[in-house]
């Protein structure tokens, strides 16, 4: 059997004229938390919808865990969050998980008793008996979150969890994703235009534009590959530093630290070294500028513009 | 499938339907006691025949009618197109039940709810019949035995008007869009067309093509028949069964058709028989069915 959990190879999807996804390929190894980012109309909810099987590939295939996309099997396995969750109108929180998850081939108790412990772990338990449709659009994202658990699914597909919430929202159900997948060792597949929250969150990131895959890297392995050479210090006198070093390189002031560009970082943090010791400086920050996944995203997306 | 079966059920028995079904059926009790009480002068067999025929003609148009027809319309053409339109298809395919689960269930829970829904109506009906106390008891009698006889057809139509409206909720991506054509045939067969039928009779009767290959209300009035004749067969009444000739199968009661018609629908009915009608229908409801089925595995959500 595959060490991938999800195999796509050459998925192409067209709406008429129009090539949403083209020839995409992916795997996805078990454990492990994929971002999935690109500008909007890049293709990624197509990814995710085809992976659910709610869209069906125009070509190539795919699947999960050794099972056909949109088969039970694959279902079973598969917890899905899309981006606009809709909700039946008569139907209260409690009465709405039940349903999800009895879907989910829980039993009855099973699926009230998972509905009333998921509503405690995602602080609705207010909210529990009013209708959902009637959420604000953070809890509605929750309930949405909440459903895609129901039936303790192995993988995680979260299509832009944090879209139109205010930052607090935002922060609540990246933590509720984050303890999720620390306490359940789940595979995910999220997606999200705030960039900067999902670094925080991913551990490889997979780059779509215009429906082709740009980008299929460990997070680490993508930032230095596009890494800038841009050392941060900071010292107990900063304009003493810049002085020495501004001839020699491109130097950048901040309120409180230096910003100096280079190609060789190694031989720079060496005379960095020097200056702060010759000149009896104290040193208070020395580090390497790690490349923010929005920096990392634009740059990407330059070369492949270019 | 037994909780989509489950919620289909329990949205199609809404409280709104409900209540509609039986104040329907109550009005259509009430006119038919009321229209006996200012008829009962004449012979016991005539008063009989005139208050069978009023029956036959109000369950046929209005509960087992527009009520049951636009009922099952508006339920069954939501099935898909309004769960895809409004976004919960999505999360109901995305758990793990194949969509012919999630069809069949949907389906079979429209049917039986639409089927309880008919028996509340027919029971409102005859129970304000019997609760007004001012028909005989025997005619009474003789209106109940029809209630099977309704129920059947009531389920025909059930089952047709649920496959053809399953159909168009798999192709289109609104309801509005599936309901429309069909609420339109409901009012062509059983506004338009009896109107048509009264008015070209009195000029000269509607043509072969017409009564053929048209005239839905005169197709589904020989289903009716069918059933009712199960029961006791409907004698042409001079009253309304004049006007409308609704329930007459022309090709079995010739006399009739050269009385009124003429050779010429004579002729065309040598191979229109309610067989016929019912075999064409049944497959048609077949067809959409499996097709439903063919479309929703398919269908890109």
């Amino acid at each position: 059997m595959s060490e991938y959990c999800i195999e796509l190879n050459n998925l192409t999807k067209r709406f008429g004229k129009f090539t949403a996804v083209d020839n995409f390929s992916l795997q996805l190894l078990p454990g492990k938390v994929y971002g999935i980012v690109g500008p909007n109309g890049a293709g990624k909810s197509t990814t995710m919808a085809m992976i659910m099987g709610s869209l069906q590939p125009t070509e190539g295939t795919g699947n999960v865990m050794g099972h056909q996309l949109g088969s039970e099997q694959a279902l079973k396995i598969l917890g899905y969050s899309p981006e606009f969750t809709s909700f039946y109108d008569d139907m209260s929180c409690v009465e709405y998980l039940w349903y999800m998850g009895t879907l989910g081939g829980l039993s009855n108790e099973e699926a009230m008793e998972k509905a009333m412990s998921l509503i405690k772990q995602y602080d609705l338990v207010e909210h529990a008996y009013k209708k959902v449709s009637k959420f604000s659009t953070g809890m509605k994202k929750k309930v949405s979150l909440a459903q895609a658990m129901i039936h303790d699914p192995q993988i995680l597909l979260l299509d832009e969890p944090t879209a139109n919430l205010d930052p607090s929202s935002r922060m609540e159900i990246l933590d509720t994703v984050r303890k999720m997948v620390q306490e359940r060792k789940l595979t995910v597949l999220i997606s999200s235009h705030v960039l900067t929250e999902l670094e925080t969150v991913i551990d490889h990131v997979v780059m779509i534009n215009h429906g082709k895959l740009i980008m299929d890297e460990d997070i680490v392995t993508a930032q230095e590959k596009f890494k800038q050479g841009i050392l941060v210090v900071s010292c107990n006198n900063n304009d003493l530093l810049l002085e020495k070093l501004e001839n020699k390189y491109d130097v950048e002031k901040s309120k409180d630290s230096i910003r100096i560009m280079t190609s060789d970082v190694s031989i720079l943090k060496k005379e960095v070294v020097k200056v702060i010791f010759e000149n009896d400086l104290i040193l208070n920050v020395l580090h390497e500028e790690v490349l923010s996944l929005d920096l990392l995203y634009k740059q990407a997306l330059e070369g492949e513009n270019k | 499938m037994k909780h989509i079966f489950s919620r289909t059920l329990e949205t199609t028995i809404k409280k709104v339907s409900l209540i509609v079904s039986i104040l329907i059926s109550v009005t259509v009790g009430v006119i038919v006691v009321s229209t006996n009480k200012t008829n009962t002068i004449g012979a016991y067999q005539v008063v009989l025949e005139n208050v069978l025929m009023l029956q036959h003609l109000l369950v046929y148009f209005v509960i087992t009618g527009f009520l049951l027809m636009v009922s099952t319309i508006s339920n069954a053409t939501g099935l898909i197109a309004s769960e895809v339109h409004e976004g919960t298809f999505k999360l109901l395919a995305a758990k793990p039940n194949s969509r012919t689960q999630i069809l069949a269930g949907k389906i079979l829970g429209v049917i039986v709810g639409e089927v309880i829904l008919l028996v509340i109506s027919l029971l409102s009906y005859f129970s304000t019949v019997i609760i007004a106390g001012a028909i005989d008891g025997n005619i009474i009698k003789e209106m109940v035995s029809y209630l099977p006889a309704y129920f059947l057809y009531g389920v025909v139509i059930i089952l047709f008007f649920t496959a053809v409206s399953t159909f168009l909720s798999c192709i289109f991506k609104r309801k509005i869009s599936a309901m429309l054509p069909l609420l339109t045939i409901v009012v062509i067969a059983l506004g338009f067309l009896p109107l048509q039928r009264v008015m070209t009779q009195v000029r000269e009767g509607s043509t072969p093509t017409i009564l053929n290959y048209v005239d839905l209300n005169y197709h589904f009035g020989l289903i009716f028949k069918f059933f009712v004749d199960l029961v006791s067969p409907i004698k042409p009444n001079r009253l309304i069964g004049y006007l409308t000739n609704l329930f007459t199968d022309y090709r079995l009661d010739p006399d009739v058709i050269r009385q009124e018609w003429g050779g010429r629908i004579l002729l065309a009915n040598n191979y229109l028989s309610t067989t016929v009608v019912m075999i064409f229908y049944s497959l048609l409801a077949l067809v959409s069915y499996i097709l439903s089925f063919v479309i929703i595995k398919k269908k890109d959500i």
